[in-house]
Order: C-alpha cells, then structure tokens, then sequence
C-alpha cells in the first residue's frame, strides 16, 4: 500500500517514478535487440516528460498513470498491486500521444533527426506488444488476464473508430459543438474508460463496480481533454492547436454564432493563426469576448461533476475516493485552490517564476 | 438541459448585464427564473460555477488537463 505514506503531492511523483522505472524495465527485458531497446527507450523520454511533469502544477497527477492506481485502491484498499498495469497503461497512453503527435506534425525535440518511420515503428511497438506482455506478465490469474487483453483491444478498437470519424470531420471547416465534443468522447473519454475498466477488472470489482469506474474514467477524460484544448488555446506559449488549424470547442463555439462575413472574416484569421501571433492573439480576445471560453468551461464543470456524482455512488476505498476526488478537481475551472497548490503558488512567486506547462492530456 | 440550454444561458450572461448581475447575486434563483429544467448533474456544475470570475481571472484557471 503506497497510498497512506504521503501526501498527494508526495505520492503522485513517486508512484509516477516507479512506474516509469517499471516501464524501463520492461524495455530492457522484452526488446529483442539493442537497436529496438535504444529506440524505444528513446520514445520514453516523452513519457517521463509527461509523467513526472511540471511540479508546481496539479501536484503532479496524471491520469495514464494514477487513474488507473486509484481505482485499484478505492475497490481492492490497496494501489501498489496496479503498478505493472499502470506500466501498461502508461505505454498505451505513450504510443497513442506519438501517433498522435506524428498526424500533428507535432514531434517533441527528443526525436529531432529520427526518421518518420522508425518513430511510427516505436509507437505502432508500443500500442501492440508492450502493454499486452505487460498484462501478461501480472500476477493474476489467466482468465483475469484474458479479460483485460480483451478490454484492450476493444477500447483501442473503440478508440480507432473514433479516430476514423474525427478524420472524416477533419475537413469541416466550422463543426458544431457537440461534434466536436462527440469527438473528444471517442478518443480521450475512451482510453481513460478503458484505464479505469482495467484497474477494476484487476481488483476484482463486480460489473457493476466495472461500468462505474469505466464511466468516471469517460467523464474525467472527456474533462481534461477540454481542458487542455482551452489551455493550449489561450494559456500556452505556443498553440499547437492555433498552429494546426484545429477546430477545438472553444473555436467551435465561437463559430456557431457567426454567418456572412463576420463568420469567414474569421476563419481567414484561424488560417493566419498558422504563422501570425497577432491574429493568435486576436483569436484569444474574440473567444474570451463571446463567451466560447466561459461556455467551454461549463461543459468541462458538468463533465467534472458527473464524474463527482458516478463516484459518490460508487462508494470508493479511503483515501483512494478522496484523491479520485481530487484529480477530477484538478481539471475543473471552478475548484478551489488546494492548500499544496497554494503553498506551490507562493513558492513559485518567491522565486520570481511563473510555471509555464505545456503537452497533451493523458487521454 | 440540453448543451444548446448551457449556451444559452452563458449568451444572456454575456449579453445581458441585468441577467448577469441577477446570476452573480443569486445563481440557483436566477437559473430557475428561466424556467430551464435541469439534471442533477447540471444543478451540480452550474452551482459550482464561479459566476464572479472575470475573463481573465477564467484564463488564469485553464489548466492542462492531468
């Protein structure tokens, strides 16, 4: 039982750092040649960026890696059994974000000078033989096993059927909200209902128990991912989604309100936010303007508290269903400051900084 | 309430300084005045909005999502 030692901003960093040397390990084990290891390893430094994070921020939890911890703990009482399938979790998550980065053009620096190819060959290696000779390997029975390989291969299915519809819409020059948000649901709400489903077939949760922790997972992912769209949109120093051209909610909500030629007035500006920082920041103050960040923030809220409501019915394990608590919180606009966060805050004024974050969510 | 009720609501906020005032005084009174029906859920997130919150201040709390 890891979860009693610490605070939530000691224990999320440190089962983080345990999953990431579980994840090394299995590198190290499973790869069938050195030059396979040395790639992979070296698509591992996006995980470790990821993982570990900023510090200041959120008290570092992440929900590839301590979702699936949690809902371990709020059924079985204890987390520390979880940390293989957090590996797993973990690798599924990394070879999603490259694939996804790849369709971005959107590569982090560690993979400057690498081929396309051999980056697609890691992602593809860690999507379809990692996460799987992990789950065999837990120290469960074969027929648990079986069901989670399963639960694995229906959720990247799932996933992979979003994906294809969101490609479909890809040329939709103004797609309705609740296309996008659809959209959101079937890749990022899907792998964290696929993590939550899996932690809770592992702690022998009943269907029941299963559906609702699949459900809480859906809703937390479809959250964070809104989230982090409005955080690249107006937060980070580079948009990555400005820079692609992404239509995310807030840009879909703004849209739906305009016709003629306000309407293509401003899609000639999300063109030019591709290259032009004044036409990003004027994007940001007709967003705050009409009201599209403050909509999209409500829309994060009522996912936030549909997932607070599945899991006060699900009547969790403490202190596992208070940190659940306090990962959907984290991704709200409306939750008050934790005491850690506040005490980050002060320290980080102190020091003259401010905490820039920048990358995708975990689902 | 259907996402098109949520917009709604936030379009009078934005547009109607009198709505907006009523809400930042009395958010649940000034949600049941519309007459719009709400879930459990919906109650839920719409009591929990900070409906003080300026632009800027909402900016500050985007966050990048765990």
């Amino acid at each position: 039982m890891l979860l009693d030692e610490a605070a939530v901003g000691v224990w999320a960093p440190r089962t983080a750092a345990a999953v990431l040397e579980r994840v090394d390990h299995l590198v190290g084990e499973l790869a069938v040649t050195p030059e396979q290891a040395r790639l992979l390893r070296q698509a591992l430094v996006g995980l470790r960026q990821q993982a570990l994070g900023d510090p200041t921020e959120q008290d570092g939890l992440r929900l590839f890696v301590h979702y699936p911890l949690l809902v371990h703990a709020a059924v079985s009482g204890d987390d520390a059994p979880a940390l293989p399938l957090a590996a797993a979790t973990s690798l599924l998550f990394l070879g999603i974000d490259i694939f996804d980065d790849l369709a971005d053009s959107d590569l982090p620096e560690h993979w400057n000078g690498t081929p396309p190819s051999r980056i697609n060959l890691a992602a593809a290696t860690l999507l379809s033989a990692l996460p799987q000779l992990a789950i065999d390997a837990l120290g469960t029975s074969a027929a648990v096993r079986a069901d989670l390989q399963r639960i694995v291969a229906d959720g990247l299915l799932r996933m992979s059927a979003g994906q294809q519809e969101d490609l479909g819409q890809a040329g939709a020059v103004a797609p309705e909200p609740a296309d996008v948000e659809a959209s959101v649901m079937a890749k990022s709400g899907e792998e964290i209902a696929m993590f939550g489903l899996l932690a809770a077939r592992l702690a022998g949760a009943p269907p029941r128990l299963s559906e609702a922790y699949t459900e809480i997972g859906r809703a937390i992912g479809v959250a964070a991912q809104i989230a982090s769209d409005c955080y690249d949109l107006f937060t980070a120093a580079r948009s990555k989604d400005l820079a692609n051209g992404s239509r995310t909610l807030p840009i879909a909500f703004h849209l739906q309100h305009l016709d003629g030629a306000p309407r293509k007035a401003f899609l000639a500006l999300i063109d030019a936010a591709r290259t032009e920082p004044a036409a990003r920041d004027e994007i940001r103050g007709k967003l705050r303007a009409s009201g599209a960040l403050r909509k999209s923030a409500v829309v994060v809220e009522l996912w936030c508290q549909r997932a607070h409501r599945l899991l006060r019915e699900a009547r969790p394990l403490e202190p596992a269903g208070e940190r659940i608590e306090h990962l959907i919180e984290s991704v709200s606009f409306f939750a008050p400051p934790s005491d850690s966060s506040i005490e980050r805050a002060e320290e980080t004024a102190c020091l003259g900084s401010v905490a820039q974050r920048s990358g995708r969510v975990g689902g | 309430m259907s996402r098109v009720a949520v917009e709604d609501l936030i379009d009078r906020w934005i547009n109607e300084p009198s709505f907006r005032a009523e809400i930042r005084q009395d958010p649940e009174g000034a949600v049941r005045r519309t007459g719009l029906e709400l879930t459990e859920d919906e109650w839920a997130a719409l009591r929990n909005v900070d409906w003080q919150l300026s632009d800027e201040e909402l900016t500050a709390r985007a966050n990048m999502g765990a």
